[in-house]
């Protein structure tokens, strides 16, 4: 019994110790939380506070929850009491307690506390509230916790409604024209949202602030024209009318204009009335300007105004003009109408000073002056005037000469000048042997002038131009030059002279005639290009094409390109034969360049015969090139109806085998392959016959005494050679019987009868044979005469043989 | 080289009569050698000669003699201070 009570108390005992156990404690805690009894969890976790490490969290738990139910009561201030209750439990937080699960409860507390307050500040505009916004921000930054997203998000909220509030008394300040407030109210605005997105609230407030400088007389900042561009409509004319009104009251009238122009699209009569100030002020601008010119225009005939203020004149009018016709109608014309009087004074004073170059540059920058004959005129006298003062440069011999070309070889000049001068009547003029353009009728000719047959009362008008050509030429040829500069500027003249001549001769209309580097210089060359081909289309006159060359320095005439890529291809093949390079020969002979060059006659009959004669000269230099002979070949290919090239070969072919045989530096079978190609060329040539039988003979006797290695190939061409026997050869093919002959006699009897049946016999036997048979069929007799044969062993004159 | 019509002083217009007078007159002048006067004579009797001394010389385009430009407008009488300035006053 003793023992049972002592069991039942050491129980009991046992029990209230483990009742008493924190983690009881906690567990039973636990499971009134759950039921949502905070109160009696929150008193047990009470008791915990300092033996279990989640106590003081599960504590503020508690009060956290308790707020929450009041929260959803509406009852604002005491679910933020409960709040605050947990921010204050903070410090029960003892040396077991688990400090990270308490943070979280504290951050959610303060959060709580913050919404709750934003949202109980009253939604008025004012300074207060403000304050107010302010305040609940601080309250948040002290948490520690701000710098959390949703915390964040909290603060934004707050700011947008700090900028409205500040904008909204920015606006309420301006009605009450209390400018200077409304100022700082809209730049409060703008600093306070100036981290976040730019919203509309922050492009009215820059817009409002601009305004606001406006009505304060004050300068306003252009960098922001951007953002008032993106603000209310009513905003952007507000600030765009008073800022023009603004600029026109500095006298900034361009700029108002412009503001005017694209900013104030209303048809108001204010705004009309800006622009006719911003117009009022062209006008009166227009009518100095042209006060100014007008004392110019008096000065002119006073000897204060110089050449320099001529010229400045004359550059800047034109420019002037199109800018003064738009606010003084009909002006562009009357200072238009000027240029020509004072282009003339400019001319005749750099005549007086020799300012030659001067001169040309006026007139080259003249619009289109090569279809005046005056200014042609002009240009092509200062070019000789130049020369006879001054000597030309690498820089300017180009320019120089095509412009003279071009005026002196210009009918039209010459015509100009003779309509200018009052001639006594007993003379008149003839363009019969004009160098000028082949046109034969001009559009307008002078009563004094015709075709006429030269007389004393009827004067060569091309013998000035002669003249006048032959003067230029002797001042080219005393230019005091080094004779590199001297060799370029002759060759240059040439040139051009040829191709002016060219086109002269070719194109029948009536066009500017220029020389290829005046075509070039002042963009004619189309028009000149397009007759030439016109020319070749019509008449295939291939000279067009020629002479189109030396306008076509951009390749933009196809037919004239090709033409010229078909002449430099012929180059390119004279070049590679005159240094026998063979390789070099095909690339330039391929198919399709051949067939270019077939294209056009000229350049095709010129090929054959400067291709011939490239070769003869190389055959002279150089007697003893195999080489030569491939290419010589090769040339045949391409032309091979040329008689003389053939003869060329095959003497070439036999002077070389003759020389190089007897030499012992070729081969009996080389020298077969070689002329058996030229007995192909010419087969009934008696030097070509005589050389390549004996070849024959050489090269059977060399098989029969086993000296060659080529006996197939022999046997092959002698085959080629025996089915086409050409009279001369028949004529000249004793000498193969005669060595049948001999050899058979030199044989005994009983072999020469085997041999002759071509029975009983042994390889060798065979092979002589052959040999023998070879030698008869090909020396089969003829007797038909070769009358050249006969007529060189008449005139005693050497065939090759024997080797 | 001279221009013979400057020499002679006389215009491209000039005929025979003209030329011989205008030698007279120059050779009174004395403002050219004697040698200059008579290869201006010369050259300009010569009409071949004639022809090479007119394209030797520079002669005019077209121009009409140069005119006071006429200003045909006024400006308006608009003054700035009688524009309102709240037209488009956008905070009313």
């Amino acid at each position: 019994m003793e023992a049972l009570i002592i069991i039942a108390v050491l129980g009991i005992i046992g029990y209230f110790i483990y009742i008493n156990q924190p983690s009881t404690k906690y567990a039973k805690a636990s499971k009134l939380l759950n039921q949502n009894r905070f109160r009696e969890a929150q008193a047990i976790y009470n008791q915990i506070i300092l033996k279990h490490p989640l106590a003081v969290t599960k504590y503020s738990e508690c009060l956290f929850l308790q707020g929450k139910v009041l929260q959803k009561k509406n009852k604002t201030k005491e679910a933020i009491n409960y709040y605050n209750k947990v921010i204050k439990s903070k410090s029960l937080l003892n040396s077991k307690s688990d400090k990270k699960s308490y943070a979280n409860i504290e951050m959610k507390s303060y959060f709580e506390i913050a919404t709750l307050q934003f949202y109980d500040i009253p939604k008025n505009n004012t300074a207060q509230a403000i304050n107010s916004y302010k305040n609940n921000i601080a309250f948040i930054k002290q948490s520690g916790f701000y710098m959390l997203r949703n915390f964040i998000s909290l603060i934004e909220k707050h700011n947008l409604r700090i900028a409205d509030i500040y904008y909204e008394l920015g606006l309420k300040n301006e009605r009450e024209q209390n400018i200077i407030n409304a100022k700082n109210n809209y730049l409060n605005t703008i600093n306070t949202l100036k981290t976040f997105a730019k919203n509309q609230t922050y492009h009215n407030a820059i817009t409002r602030t601009e305004i606001c400088k406006l009505k304060l007389n004050e300068n306003v900042d252009k960098e922001n024209f951007r953002n008032i561009n993106k603000a209310s409509k009513a905003f952007q004319t507000d600030f765009y009318y008073r800022y023009s009104i603004h600029l026109i009251r500095h006298n900034n009238f361009i700029d108002a204009e412009q503001i005017i122009d694209k900013r104030l699209n209303n048809k108001s009569l204010e705004v009309q009335s800006l622009k006719d100030i911003c117009l009022n002020e062209k006008i009166k601008l227009a009518i100095t300007e042209v006060n100014e010119i007008n004392s110019q225009i008096k000065k002119l005939y006073s000897t204060t105004f110089t050449v320099e203020d001529i010229l400045l004149l004359y550059n800047s009018i034109s420019e002037k003009a199109k800018e003064l016709n738009k606010i003084i109608p009909g002006v562009q014309k009357e200072l238009e109408n000027l240029k020509p009087s004072l282009f003339n004074r400019l001319v005749q004073s750099y005549n007086e000073q020799e300012e030659f170059i001067k001169i040309i540059n006026l007139i080259k920058n003249y619009p289109q002056f090569y279809k005046s004959p005056s200014l042609l005129k002009n240009i092509g006298n200062s070019c000789m005037n130049y020369l006879t003062k001054n000597t030309l440069t690498e820089k300017n011999y180009k320019l120089f000469i095509a412009l003279f070309l071009t005026s002196a070889y210009s009918d039209n000049v010459m015509l100009h000048s003779l309509k200018e001068t009052l001639w006594d009547d007993e003379y008149s003029f003839s363009l019969a042997d004009s160098i000028g353009a082949a046109y034969e009728i001009h559009s307008q000719l002078p009563e004094n002038v015709n075709y006429d047959e030269i007389t004393e009362s009827n004067i060569s008008i091309g013998e000035s131009q002669r003249f006048l050509i032959s003067q230029f030429e002797t001042l080219l040829n005393g230019q005091d030059l080094d004779s590199v500069l001297s060799e370029k500027i002759h060759n240059f003249y040439d040139l051009e002279k040829k191709a002016i001549e060219g086109i002269i001769s070719i194109i029948p209309n009536e066009i500017v005639f220029a020389s290829p580097y005046f075509a070039k210089e002042f963009n004619i060359e189309k028009e000149i290009l397009s007759e030439l081909e016109d020319d070749y289309n019509q008449y295939g006159n291939e000279d067009a094409l020629r002479i189109g060359g030396f306008y076509n320095s951009n390749n933009s005439n196809l037919k004239i390109s090709e033409f010229s890529l078909a002449k430099e291809i012929l180059d390119n093949i004279l070049s590679s034969i005159k240094t026998i390079d063979k390789s070099s020969f095909e690339k330039y002979t391929s198919k399709k360049n051949i067939r270019i060059i077939k294209k056009y006659s000229s350049i095709f009959d010129d090929a054959e015969i400067e291709m011939l004669e490239a070769l003869e000269t190389v055959s002279k230099e150089d007697t003893e090139n195999e080489h030569l002979l491939n290419l010589m070949q090769s040339v045949i290919k391409i032309i091979p109806t040329k008689d003389k090239l053939k003869y060329l070969y095959v003497n070439y072919a036999s002077n070389l085998c003759v020389s190089k045989i007897n030499a012992g530096s070729m081969s009996n079978f080389r020298g077969l392959q070689i002329m058996s190609y030229a007995y192909k060329l010419l087969p009934n040539d008696a030097r070509v016959c005589t050389n390549i039988i004996t070849l024959i003979r050489m090269n059977i006797l060399d098989i029969l005494n086993d000296k060659s290695n080529n006996s197939n190939t022999i046997y092959f061409i002698l085959d080629d050679i025996k089915n086409n026997r050409s009279n001369s050869f028949k004529h000249n093919a004793g000498e193969l019987v005669k060595a049948r002959k001999e050899i058979l006699s030199q044989l005994p009897p009983e072999a020469r009868t085997s041999i002759i049946s071509g029975i009983n016999l042994n390889s060798q036997g065979r092979q002589l044979k052959k040999g023998l048979d070879y030698l008869g069929k090909l020396g089969g007799a003829s007797t038909v005469n070769d009358p050249l044969a006969t007529l060189r062993k008449q005139l005693g004159l050497n065939l090759d043989l024997p080797f | 080289m001279n221009n013979p019509y400057e020499v002679l002083e006389v215009s491209q217009n000039a005929n025979k009569k003209e030329i011989i007078k205008g030698k007279m007159i120059a050779m009174k002048k004395r403002k050219y050698s004697l040698q200059d006067i008579q290869m201006a004579e010369k050259q300009l009797l010569n009409p071949s000669k004639r022809l090479i001394a007119d394209f030797m010389y520079p002669s005019r385009i077209k121009a009409k003699r140069p005119r006071a430009i006429k200003i045909n407008v006024t400006p308006k009488d608009i003054n700035i201070k009688n524009i309102p300035e709240d037209i488009f006053d956008s905070i009313k």
